[in-house]
């Protein structure tokens, strides 16, 4: 692991000549605020008193690429660690300061500053929040398509660095379809942009590097125009089995319908958006499948289960599951044009149907879009109550993905709670989004347990087949599993590094680099 | 022992001493660079092989697929090995569930269309768009044309490789649909033109073949108008597998001389299941009403979708252009006798083709450049000692 | 224990909330966004909170400064399923600040401020208003607002023009108020508002309703005082709710041909009321249009005269995309019902645009709706 000695105090003097005092700060909150992203593990040790796990020695605010280019060339001359940081959303530890450094928040960097709405292009800078980018595109009747649960909280830079995926994957793509060229400034300070159309391999090593080869400033998004109609069906398919083939019967005929998500048996009973003020879509969806009131119920008395004693959880749900025979939801949104979204739907609605669908109300999917960004409010309810939860996502081949599902699932069933829903699907295949929730007797305890089940959950994985993450990217949390993920790919991805970084200032320790 | 029967004895040892010529025939195969020996390896794992000894001996590797392609090496000052992949041409597995297919990097497309639509399956381009073009070769330096409105880029169609780095390494990325595991470095190396890798597997995405593939025909007073019509029928959300548009003089070519002028064109092929298609169908023809466009008889299209799936246009010059940029260029296009058409369209995007590239200039400065900078040290970091050498098409 | 420190306490449950949130609601936080700042997410603020009550984190002059990074505006709120009353903590967290002396000086010097514009002001109401539309006591108190009396003095004659159109004689603005003290609660200085809220109630004791032109005055005095162990008997509505009750009697017609309502942050996520003002705004222009974030998602102005001295980028960046997204719809009139926000969004800050738009408060829409019928 690549150790970095602590910032020198000439280095200290040379950072402060290049910003304004307003955007440069070493104070206590400042190292509080940016000492962790939202990686759960984190979560656990604050939750006993660990509230500075990697804290930076500086935090800057950079407006100019020309600060930016100032701020790598001090840093090379000093030697300490640059660590770019967008939302501070990604959950893989990925935008902390391991062993100290500057935190460069790129969210200064915030503007569009160029948009086309013939070409549906726009150029937009790095640090601008999702929902603020998704925001000045609607008001000119325009979307880029991109709706993360953490839209709210991300960057497009983060975006861009990690890989991620939105709710509407299947019609609009992942983040990495929908970019046309980047604006990237590597460890040595040089400036370049690099496009799909001329320079499509470095972009490919540029999308999804976590920072450790530079920094993402800005992008040349795709956009499309804001839908005309937006339709949402509800299904009850008997299995996961069934509901899969119905996904992948949908893609390979060639449809994109903006949402397909398939929730497993238990995350049917059980994922519900908390907040008291909206009735959850799910939690009316719980409340259709279990044919009235029982849903509510339920659902928190398996809670309650789960947080008095972790293991064996998933069989009392998955036997109560089974004995009420719930099924699995599945929600279809098709979004555009009337008439080809309509089209669209009557073609889903067939096969579904074919793949023993029974079709709920519409209302049932039209509340999960109402309540989208809803479910990451249990996050804290269940931290309080001195249990965690977390998250993991994987993809397979189609052909491989039932024994994923289940490997990994008994991976994490001895020690967990453990629901899953398939919700970014593809021709050739398709991701699971596992939510384990479990909690341990105290704070070693509960990060023990807690890295426990990350290993064996990854190993499963591994073992059948999967790629260890679909849109949440490696970060410190999974840096151990990139040998195994790119075996001898390893080699090259050490080899983009001296390209991009030769001196080994950018994000150290992140992505196994 | 001449230095070359020397080698010959290595490299025997691992392809088997059939696999290997200085036959002045195969010689010639690599044009202007003389290898003083072709080698038919079978498989990744030779290949690395002889990467393993080119490095021991510092010598050079030189990568031919199809023969299809115009490839222009740099000759160097040592000795040069071809390596040729004719004979890796077989499919390796066939998963219909996952529509994934592994093949060899040496296979033909022709032939790998026939062998995937045995098992109902498609790749969205047309079969005979790329002649004998091996899948490899394809993919390291992919023709202008291979794009798809639907699909993307052909590079689309790949999911994960195996290459052999000029190391001597074998590298297989894992296949998933998408990864977030960092760089994504399988498919980061496609497209390399064997300059740090050699393409020897890929596992490609395929779809079931369609029930309906239909054509279809769009004439436009003016070419602006075709354009504008093209752009408009992708922003709204039409996934078209073939979308192109075309001038008078090069319509002519496409559809044939008629007996009505026929200023501009657009051409589609839509696939899919029926009822998809008509609506489709029903809202290009109603675009294409608001852009003064008439749909053209269905016996027309067939005809047109004949000739132009069996041989795209590529005698010209192209350039990716945004659709504003492309709507300004064609604004220069007022003699109707040159032929001038538009392909590779996407939402954003499109190719502009000229017969030659004088009227474009401003447009090809409107264009990003490669970096070769970069691509040089990548080069250097992953074959220090410069075994492969890199191809560079020539345009 | 200190009152403030007591308050805190209330909020525990909401302080552990957003201590383990994803930061849900932090792209409406519109200091956060304007400084780009982690620690001025409402969630880091909330989490710093929390540490200085448990006392893992000492109370210092550092400490204590993001908490007063907070325009009070409650945007967050909206996006908050648990409906976690940030702002609220915060202000406590302001006032426990406060009490261990630890405020920013921007805040030391709005509390010093507020006793200094006293003459003015009141020099100020004097030239504005009539001597006959003073008075100790009546049935009804008419409270322009300091910013009114200070910036927007035809607001207090429109006003009590439309009183008159009304026949309603006996509204009187209580003689020795200028400003209903929301400037010092706002400051954190609580014990400071108390006395001088004290003060205020004697100068109200002779009337039974307050007609308030402060949107965060309105909210304070009908709501938030209570919270504070202040109860009083009085009435309080805004003018642009008064107004809206009498609008049968009042019969105005259209005088501009677009605006947008900008709804103030008191007003709207306060106190619920968004009918009303709107309903009024439409009977005095022909198309009364909305911005894309209105109602309970509606920006923040910026207007917090101590926030502005310490962090102007905040209001320059709520004022740049407010007008931006106004000029883009190509309308040049908007209106709104508070003074902060007429002035926030009209007076330009350093290396600001300029402002082609025109800020206009209902009070005045409504009187020259009024008065072009007269003619
Ligand atoms: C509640 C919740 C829900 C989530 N839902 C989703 C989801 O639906 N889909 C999804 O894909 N992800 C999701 N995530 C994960 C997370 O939001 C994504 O990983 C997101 O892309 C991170 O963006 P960010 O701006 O917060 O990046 P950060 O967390 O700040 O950084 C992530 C990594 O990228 C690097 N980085 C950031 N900006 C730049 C830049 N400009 N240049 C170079 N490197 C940079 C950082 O150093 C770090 O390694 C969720 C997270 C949470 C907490
Ligand atoms: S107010 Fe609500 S959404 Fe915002 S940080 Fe707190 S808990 Fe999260
Ligand atoms: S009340 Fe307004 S300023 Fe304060 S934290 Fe919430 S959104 Fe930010």
């Amino acid at each position: 692991m690549n150790q970095q000695a602590a910032i020198t105090s000439a280095a200290q003097r040379a950072i402060a000549a290049l910003f304004p005092s307003d955007r440069i700060s070493a104070d206590l909150p400042d190292r509080i605020a940016y000492s962790r992203d939202l990686w759960p593990r984190t979560l656990i040790g604050l939750r006993e008193g660990q509230h500075r796990p990697f804290e930076p020695d500086t935090v800057v605010w950079p407006v100019s690429l020309d600060e930016l280019r100032a701020l790598i060339e001090v840093s090379i001359e000093h030697r300490f660690a640059l660590i770019p940081f967008g939302g501070g959303s990604g959950v893989c530890g990925g935008a902390v300061a391991q062993n100290g450094g500057v935190i460069v928040d790129l969210k200064r960097l915030d503007q569009i500053t160029q948009l086309c709405d013939v070409n549906l292009l726009a150029d937009v800078q790095a640090g601008i929040i999702g929902q603020t980018l998704e925001d000045q595109l609607n008001v000119r009747g325009l979307t880029l398509g991109h709706f993360p649960s953490s839209i709210r909280c991300s960057t497009l830079g983060g975006w861009l660095a990690t890989r991620s995926a939105g709710q509407c994957s299947s019609r609009y793509g992942k983040i990495e379809d929908m970019v046309d060229s980047v604006g990237f400034i590597d460890g040595t300070a040089r400036y370049r942009r690099v496009d799909r159309a001329n320079n499509r391999q470095q972009l490919e090593a540029i999308i999804g590097s976590e920072g450790v080869f530079g920094f993402i400033t800005d992008a040349t998004m795709r956009l499309a125009h804001l839908p005309q109609t937006r339709m949402f069906l509800a299904y009850r398919v008997p299995s996961v089995e069934r509901g899969c083939e119905a996904l992948r019967r949908i893609l390979q005929a060639g449809l994109r319908p903006a949402v397909l998500r398939l929730y497993d048996e238990l995350d049917t009973l059980l994922s519900s958006p908390a907040g008291d003020r909206s009735p959850s879509a799910l939690s009316r969806a719980t409340h259709a499948l279990t044919h009235g009131g029982a849903g509510k119920a339920l659902q928190n008395r398996l809670l309650s289960t789960a947080l008095r004693k972790a293991g064996n959880l998933s069989r009392i749900g998955a036997n109560l599951a089974d004995r009420l025979r719930r099924g699995c939801l599945m929600i279809v949104g098709v979004e555009g044009d009337r008439a080809l979204a309509e089209a669209e739907a009557a073609y889903c609605h067939e096969q579904i149907i074919c793949c023993e669908g029974d079709r709920l109300d519409d209302e049932i999917g039209i509340s999960w879009f109402e309540n989208r960004y809803g479910v990451s409010f249990k996050m804290s309810p269940l931290f309080m109550a001195n249990a965690f939860v977390d998250t993991m996502e994987v993809a397979a081949p189609w052909h491989k993905l039932m024994r994923v599902y289940r490997d990994v699932h008994q991976a994490l069933s001895a020690d967990a709670l453990v629901l899953a829903h398939f919700s970014h699907a593809y021709t050739d295949g398709c991701s699971i989004y596992f939510t384990f929730v479990s909690r341990g007797s105290d704070r070693t305890g509960a990060q023990a347990l807690y890295d426990r089940l990350w290993q064996s959950a990854l190993a499963a994985a591994d073992t059948a087949g999967a790629a260890v993450s679909h849109h949440h990217g490696i970060g410190l949390a999974k840096a151990e599993f990139m040998k195994a993920e790119h075996g001898h790919g390893m080699t090259t991805l050490r080899a983009l590094k001296t390209v991009f970084d030769p001196h080994g200032i950018m994000n150290p320790g992140k992505l196994g680099l | 022992m001449s230095p070359e029967t020397d080698l010959s004895t290595e490299v025997a040892a691992i392809v088997g001493a059939t696999h290997l010529s200085s036959l002045e025939s195969d010689r010639a195969e690599f044009s202007g660079l003389d290898p003083a020996l072709v080698v038919w390896p079978k498989d990744g794992a030779e290949i690395a092989a002889i990467l393993r000894l080119a490095n021991r001996r510092r010598i050079h590797i030189a990568v031919r697929g199809g023969g299809t392609g115009s490839p222009c090496w740099r000759r160097p000052s040592s000795p040069v090995l071809g390596l040729s992949t004719r004979r890796m041409i077989n499919i390796v597995e066939l998963d219909s569930t996952s529509g994934t297919v592994i093949v060899q990097a040496g296979i033909r497309w022709s032939k790998l269309c026939d062998a995937l639509e045995q098992h109902g399956l498609w790749t969205g381009l047309p079969r005979d768009a790329f002649g004998e073009a091996t899948i490899g070769g394809l993919l390291a330096d992919p023709p202008a044309n291979a794009h798809s409105p639907s699909f993307g880029p052909l590079s689309e169609l790949c999911v994960s490789t195996t290459v052999a780095c000029a190391d001597g390494s074998l590298l297989r990325s894992r296949t998933a649909p998408r990864r977030a595991v960092g760089p994504d470095v399988g498919r980061m190396l496609l497209g390399d033109r064997a300059n740090v890798a050699i393409l020897t597997e890929l596992v490609l995405r395929t779809r079931q073949r369609p029930a309906l593939i239909v054509p279809a025909l769009q004439l436009f007073p003016t070419l602006r108008d075709a354009l504008t019509a093209a752009r408009a029928i992708l922003q709204i959300g039409v996934r078209p597998t073939m979308l192109r548009v075309a001038n008078q003089a090069q319509a002519a070519r496409e559809i044939g001389p008629q007996n009505f002028s026929i200023p501009a064109v657009v051409g589609l092929e839509l696939a899919g299941p029926q009822k998809m298609i008509d609506r489709a169908l029903d809202k290009i023809d109603e675009i294409a009403a608001q852009h003064s466009g008439q749909t053209l008889p269905a016996d027309l299209a067939a005809d047109w979708y004949e000739r132009t799936c069996s041989e795209y246009a590529l005698d010209g010059h192209s350039t990716r252009l945004s659709h504003r940029e492309a709507l300004a260029a064609i604004g220069r296009f007022t003699d109707a006798g040159r032929r001038v058409w538009l392909d590779q369209f996407d939402a954003h995007r499109v190719n502009l083709w000229t017969e030659s590239d004088e009227p474009t200039v401003d447009a090809v400065a409107m264009r990003g450049s490669r970096d070769d900078h970069w691509l040089a040290a990548i080069k250097a970091a992953l074959d220090p000692h410069q075994v492969l050498l890199g191809a560079q098409s020539i345009e | 224990m200190r009152s403030a420190d007591a308050t805190i306490n209330k909020h525990k449950r909401e302080l552990e909330l957003c201590t383990y949130c994803p930061k849900l609601c932090r792209h409406s936080c519109p200091v956060s966004n304007a400084t780009g700042r982690e620690t001025h997410t409402p969630q880091a603020k909330m989490q710093l909170l929390n540490h200085l009550q448990q006392g893992s984190v000492e109370w210092t002059r550092e400490t204590a400064r993001p908490l007063f990074a907070c325009l009070e505006c409650k945007n967050c709120t909206t996006y908050c399923d648990h409906g976690n009353d940030v702002a609220g903590a915060l202000a406590a967290g302001k006032a426990a600040a406060s009490e261990r002396g630890l405020q920013p000086i921007e805040y030391t010097q709005a509390v010093r401020d507020y006793r200094l514009r006293e003459t003015r002001l009141r020099n100020a109401l004097q030239r504005t208003a009539a001597a006959s539309e003073m008075a100790t006591r009546g049935r009804i108190a008419y409270l322009p607002g300091c910013d009114n009396i200070e910036f927007f003095p035809e607001t207090i004659s429109d006003a009590f023009s439309i009183f008159r159109r009304l026949d309603l004689r006996f509204v009187r603005m209580p003689s020795g108020i200028t400003c209903g003290g929301h400037p010092l609660w706002a400051a954190g200085a609580w014990s400071a508002a108390h006395v001088e809220t004290e003060r205020l109630l004697e100068h109200l004791s002779g009337f039974s309703t307050l007609v308030m032109g402060c949107a965060p005055c309105t909210d304070l005095w009908r709501r938030r005082l209570e919270e504070h162990g202040i109860s009083h008997q009085l009435d309080v509505i805004h003018t642009s709710e008064f107004f809206f009750t009498h609008l049968e009697r009042l019969k105005p017609r259209s005088v501009r041909r677009a605006a947008l309502f900008h709804d103030s942050c008191s007003l709207g996520r306060g106190l619920g009321v968004y009918d009303p003002p709107r309903r009024v705004a439409s009977r005095c222009v022909e198309h009364l249009g909305e911005f894309f974030h209105h109602r309970d998602r509606s920006p923040c102005c910026g207007a917090d005269p101590a926030l502005d001295a310490a962090m102007p980028e905040v209001r320059a960046k709520q004022r740049t995309e407010r007008l931006g997204e106004a000029s883009r719809y190509g309308i040049d009139t908007v209106v709104t019902t508070c003074a902060r926000c007429r002035r926030s969004l009209s007076r330009s800050a350093a290396g600001d645009q300029r402002n082609t738009v025109d800020l206009v408060d209902l009070t005045n829409l409504l009187a020259e709706a009024l008065h072009t019928e007269n003619r």
